[in-house]
């Protein structure tokens, strides 16, 4: 069969030479010659000799001719001539039990395979529609081992977006595919992947974590070292640490032992004494350890004293005390507490907004309870956000509503004898941290902070609701007159709807028969007469709202000028018919009468293509 | 004065941006003058053109309000955007002059009038439907030897381009300008040969890309396209030299129908018994790919037909210009139960089409009904491969569905190489295909609680040149339980 391969070598070489060379071809007269021994016991080499033979002595377009037919025939004999078989010992496929094989169609998989692994502009936004809307598409098998390799995606948006959402995703079978390939002298993308691991399963994979604070480069150190702090025995590590590195991995162990508790670590404890109050809390903020409590008090306490001497610098040590109630939330000692207390009365300014609520979800431990209950009996209003909280979490959702749907009951009798109906901020600051999960069909709170330094992990804590809310709560929020006095702003400003109207979507329960209704009623008004946005359209249809007549027209009422995007976004969004969004696009158009606005033209175009069948998706833009 | 609304004049209009600009024309005062009959049929005007002088533009209601919208402007558009704003221009119930009509439009109704009375006459001579036939068949047929007589010139003319380019070799042609090849496609345009015409686009790309980047597989592929190109002028030749001599002028079983310009229609195949009825098919893979020769994306959907184990391809087209206009297909996973199935004439794996079919869940059986039908010895297989892949004109793989008893990877002097096993130790390499999505690389990601032994693989099966054996890029696994897509 070699000789055939030659043969075919050489005509190829032919072909792509010119046959009007071929008559000096020596090599393709020398392949032929070496299978004239087998044309007399095969017809088929014989008449691919034969052809050869006419092309290498043939004249005018014969030469040519018969050059492709010897290859067409050549090709066809080297393919009838093709080996399978394959031999060596079989070892079988290593794979992870990571994904499921459920059916995902080629219009869902392509575009988030092109994310992930194509480049340019857009991705970002695929990927990140499909956590908002879809997350279940990436749970595919196909899509686990891209996320892991988007951990390292050139746009750090991306690999930060996807670490995050893998954290909150909390699927311990990501942990083997985060550690297979893994490279320990990698850059971001291998620490983003300790990163995960640590938030998902904390100090499971210590093991993994200690060898890579040993062998890794600065940022998988950085990462490595931040995930030791779950375990105790670690500390004796962590010291040896501290004497050998330096800069960032150095910072990230002096946070990391901030969580230590052992004797080992003595000498730390000393060496944060004495470092300078916000370079302290730096290293603290995060822990809630008794330890670090102690610490905090102690610079508290320091602070405070010193704020009285503090004269001409009196602002600056005000500014430096607030920041350290920040990174005391959770942490307590009798004397912070005491500290606390004092401040909450005295110099109530000093305290950051929601530390009590804040300092109860990040450590509800009895103490914190007990003074947040006390501090309620005091002054309700001022501190019903923490109490709320911690309703929701104990007591049965009928307890809860009867003791704290009074604050959002406009009856103004009831309002002055009991001083309450007033000010239901606290209300708000706890119900928007909570939303509905379709999973454990719970409320569920995700809340965290600290992105101060990348190399730091957030705190990330869950909580769920003991009792779903009471279905009574909805007309009450939906109906509450000065909802949005609560965090003014612009829309922009907070995202796509102001922060009420924000947690009205979280607490959204599918569950509740008639919710959704309630849900388009309020929306839609609130879009006729604030101006719709593609946000509300999607989620009018997510409730199964069947009226969109009309909407589109209020456009106008937010801008003199046309927002093309917003007006393409909106009309996209709508679903209704090409024709009837022509007909309303016509109604907006007409409503500026000849008013001579900037956009006209391309309404007007847009019009004309809906109405002869164009769907919006196809608009020329 | 006449009455005419938008939605009818949109509904003449050949394209959105014709109703658009005709829309500027009219509003932007584009016509000098307008005239009207006094009968209200004929309404005429003259419009301002880019050029120095004016366009004539008419619209003749003679037949109610289906207008004959005739313009003197050079735009090959019909109707074009001033007949269009000449309509607009009646709608706005702008002011048209009385007068006469143009003698020459009385001369063209006289004319459209005699001709349609000689038609009416003709019907009548005619006498029965059968008469009709007979006499619509002699039409045919001359025309259609006109047809295929153009058609061998433009075979003719392939000849001689494959024979030049060999003879003076494809080098010649990466140095050249290909200006003077895509002229001559174009010219292959007006005979009738979309399939050659296809050929000698991918052998031009195939040397621009050799221009851009040098690499010297662009020569050896552009070799095998000529190859083909050569096959395919002289099987077109035989044939319709054939059609000619025996007078034949409907589609025939042969690929070469839609090669030659072709455009089956779902009743002439079912007529030639290439048809099933209650077939019941599974999808099994699903592809969306670009031709950059035919200028077109196709959607590819595998299908296999559950009581005979055949493997066919469902193919939707979908031209550049026209995207927007035709409905991407997506994968399926539903059972289809189709009352009539229709194959195009081709080989292991041919085209189907359907008008109607009924969706249900597969269930289990399903899916071992399926495996039962795969290939259970890889020698065998690769025989009926390899008859089908030694054919010129065949596509360069074939679909099909194997049995495997285990699969696992080998490492060897070429490296690591994927492989899956029959039950009698038959083996076949798995490889991606050469400029094809990759789709080994997922069989290492399904899940490990899915068992890889004893199942059954689909995929393509071509033939690798550098190592001279069949391979097969896989596509999906089918178990008892489900289908595990590795691509879509």
């Amino acid at each position: 069969m070699n000789g055939i391969y030659e043969l075919r070598d050489r005509m190829e070489d032919g072909a792509i030479a010119g046959t009007s060379l071929l008559s000096e071809n020596f090599r393709l007269k020398n392949a032929a010659k070496q299978l004239q021994p087998l044309a007399q016991a095969s017809p088929v080499v014989k008449k691919l000799l034969t052809l050869t033979e006419d092309a290498l002595n043939g004249s005018g377009e014969t030469r040519p001719k018969a050059l492709l037919d010897a290859l067409a025939l050549g090709e066809a004999l080297a393919v009838t001539q093709a080996a399978i078989q394959v031999e060596g010992e079989l070892k079988p496929l290593e794979r992870l039990d990571s994904g499921e094989g459920f059916q995902i169609p080629y219009s869902s998989l392509a575009p988030l395979l092109e994310a992930f692994k194509g480049s340019g502009s857009g991705r970002f936004g695929v990927i990140q529609e499909t956590m908002v809307n879809n997350p279940q598409l990436l749970r595919h098998f196909r899509l686990r081992s891209c996320l892991v390799q988007a951990l390292g995606d050139s746009y750090s948006e991306l690999a930060n977006l996807v670490k995050r959402w893998l954290a909150a995703e909390r699927d311990p079978a990501i942990i083997p595919l985060l550690k297979k390939n893994f490279n320990p002298q990698g850059k971001k993308d291998m620490a983003r992947r300790i990163q995960v691991a640590d938030e998902i399963c904390g100090g499971e994979e210590n093991d993994w974590y200690r060898q890579a604070a040993a062998e890794g480069s600065r940022e998988v150190k950085e990462a490595a070292v931040t995930a030791l702090r779950h375990k105790q025995e670690n500390g004796s590590f962590l010291m040896e640490l501290l004497k050998t590195e330096k800069g960032s991995v150095n910072q990230a162990v002096l946070w990391t032992l901030s969580f230590m508790e052992g004797p080992e670590t003595e000498g730390y404890w000393k060496y944060i004494e004495k470092k300078r109050p916000e370079e302290a809390s730096e290293y603290l903020a995060e822990s809630v350890g008794s330890k670090a409590s102690q610490a905090m008090e102690k610079i508290i306490e320091r602070e405070l004293e010193e704020l009285s001497l503090a004269g001409e610098k009196r602002k600056e040590r005000r500014d430096r005390l607030k920041g350290l109630w920040l990174d005391a939330r959770g942490k307590y000692t009798s004397r912070l507490l005491e500290l606390y207390r004092f401040c909450a009365k005295e110099e109530p300014s000093l305290i950051p907004e929601n530390f009590l609520l804040d300092s109860i979800c990040r450590n509800p431990c009895p103490e914190l309870r007990k003074l947040a209950e006390e501090m309620y009996e005091e002054d309700p209003e001022s501190n019903i956000a923490p109490v709320f909280f911690l309703s929701l979490l104990h007591d049965s959702a009928q307890r809860v509503y009867s003791r704290f749907s009074p604050y959002l009951k406009p009856d103004r009798m009831l309002a002055r004898l009991t001083k309450k109906g007033k000010n239901a901020v606290g209300l708000f600051e706890v119900l928007s941290r909570f939303s509905w999960d379709p999973g454990t069909k719970k409320y569920r709170m995700l809340w965290g902070y600290g992105y101060r330094e990348e190399w730091k992990p957030p705190v990330q804590i869950s909580y769920v609701m003991k009792e779903n809310l009471a279905r009574e709560w909805y007309p009450l929020l939906f109906n509450y007159s000065k909802r949005y006095s609560w965090k003014k702003g612009n829309r922009g400003y907070f995202g796509d709807f102001l922060p009420y109207d924000q947690m009205l979507i979280q607490l959204y329960c599918p569950d509740v028969p008639g919710l959704s209704q309630e849900y388009g009623q309020y929306f839609y008004k609130k879009a006729l007469e604030q101006g719709v946005t593609e946000a509300d359209v999607k989620m009018l249809k997510q409730w199964g709202w069947k009226e969109y007549k009309g909407l589109l027209a209020t456009l106008k009422k937010k801008e003199k000028n046309i927002n093309v995007w917003e007006t393409a976004f909106v009309l996209r969004e709508l679903p209704l018919e090409p024709k009837e969004l022509g007909e309303e696009l016509d109604r907006l158009i007409q409503s500026y009468g000849k008013e001579a606005v900037t956009g006209m033209g391309m309404l007007e175009k847009w019009r004309d293509e809906l109405l002869q069948g164009v769907r919006p998706a196809s608009l020329s833009l | 004065m006449r009455k005419i609304s938008q939605q009818e004049i949109m509904a003449m209009a050949p394209a959105v941006s014709t109703v658009s600009n005709a829309r500027k024309i009219s509003a932007g005062g584009g016509f000098v003058r307008r005239m009207r009959s006094e009968d209200d049929t004929f309404y005429m005007g003259e419009c301002k053109g880019s050029g120095k002088s004016n366009y004539m533009v008419s619209a003749d209601f003679i037949e109610g309000n289906q207008p004959i919208i005739r313009c003197s402007c050079p735009s090959r558009q019909f109707p074009c955007k001033h007949g269009l704003a000449l309509l607009f221009e009646i709608e706005a119930g702008k002011e048209f002059d009385k007068g006469e009509i143009p003698r020459e439009i009385l001369d063209k109704r006289a004319r459209k009038e005699a001709r349609e009375a000689k038609k009416k006459e003709k019907k009548q001579a005619a006498g029965t439907d059968g008469e009709i036939k007979k006499q619509g068949k002699s039409l045919v047929s001359a025309a259609k030897k006109k047809k295929i007589q153009r058609q061998l010139e433009g075979l003719s003319m392939v000849s001689r381009i494959t024979a030049e380019l060999t003879e003076n070799g494809l080098a010649s042609m990466g140095s050249l300008s290909l200006k003077t090849y895509r002229d001559l496609t174009k010219q292959l345009g007006d005979y009738y040969l979309p399939g050659p015409l296809i050929q000698l686009n991918r052998l031009i790309l195939e040397m621009e890309a050799y221009q851009k980047d040098g690499e010297q597989s662009h020569y050896l592929q552009a070799v095998g396209i000529l190859v083909r190109l050569r096959a395919l002028e002289k099987k077109s030749s035989v044939y319709l030299q054939g059609l000619l001599e025996s007078g034949r002028g409907e589609g025939e079983d042969t690929i070469l129908y839609e090669e030659l310009g072709g455009i089956w229609k779902l009743d002439q195949l079912n007529q030639l018994g290439l048809k099933k009825e209650n077939a019941a098919l599974l999808q099994l893979a699903f592809q969306v790919s670009y031709d950059p020769a035919r200028k077109e994306y196709i959607d590819t959907g595998y299908w296999a037909d559950l009581d005979t184990g055949e493997i066919s391809l469902a193919l939707n087209y979908r031209p550049i210009k026209a995207l927007k206009y035709v409905k991407q297909e997506d994968s399926c996973f539903s059972l289809l139960r189709i009352p009539v199935l229709t194959y195009y004439p081709g080989g292991i794996n041919r085209r189907i089409r359907w008008e109607k079919a009924v969706l249900e869940e597969p269930d289990r059986n399903c899916f071992c009904q399926l495996k039962e039908k795969g290939w259970k010895d890889f020698t065998k297989l690769a025989k009926e491969v390899k008859n089908q892949l030694k054919n010129t004109l065949s596509p360069d793989f074939c679909a099909v569905l194997a049995n495997f008893s285990r699969m696992g990877f080998i490492e060897g002097d070429r490296g690591r190489i994927l492989v899956m096993e029959d039950n009698q130790g038959n083996r076949m390499e798995l490889k991606d295909r050469e400029g094809q999505e990759p789709s080994c690389q997922a069989l290492s990601m399904i899940p490990a609680r899915y068992s890889l032994e004893n199942q059954a693989m689909f995929g393509l099966v071509y033939y690798h040149r550098q190592s001279r054996r069949l391979c097969m890029q896989p596509l999906s696994v089918v178990t008892d339980q489900e289908i595990l897509r590795l691509l879509y």
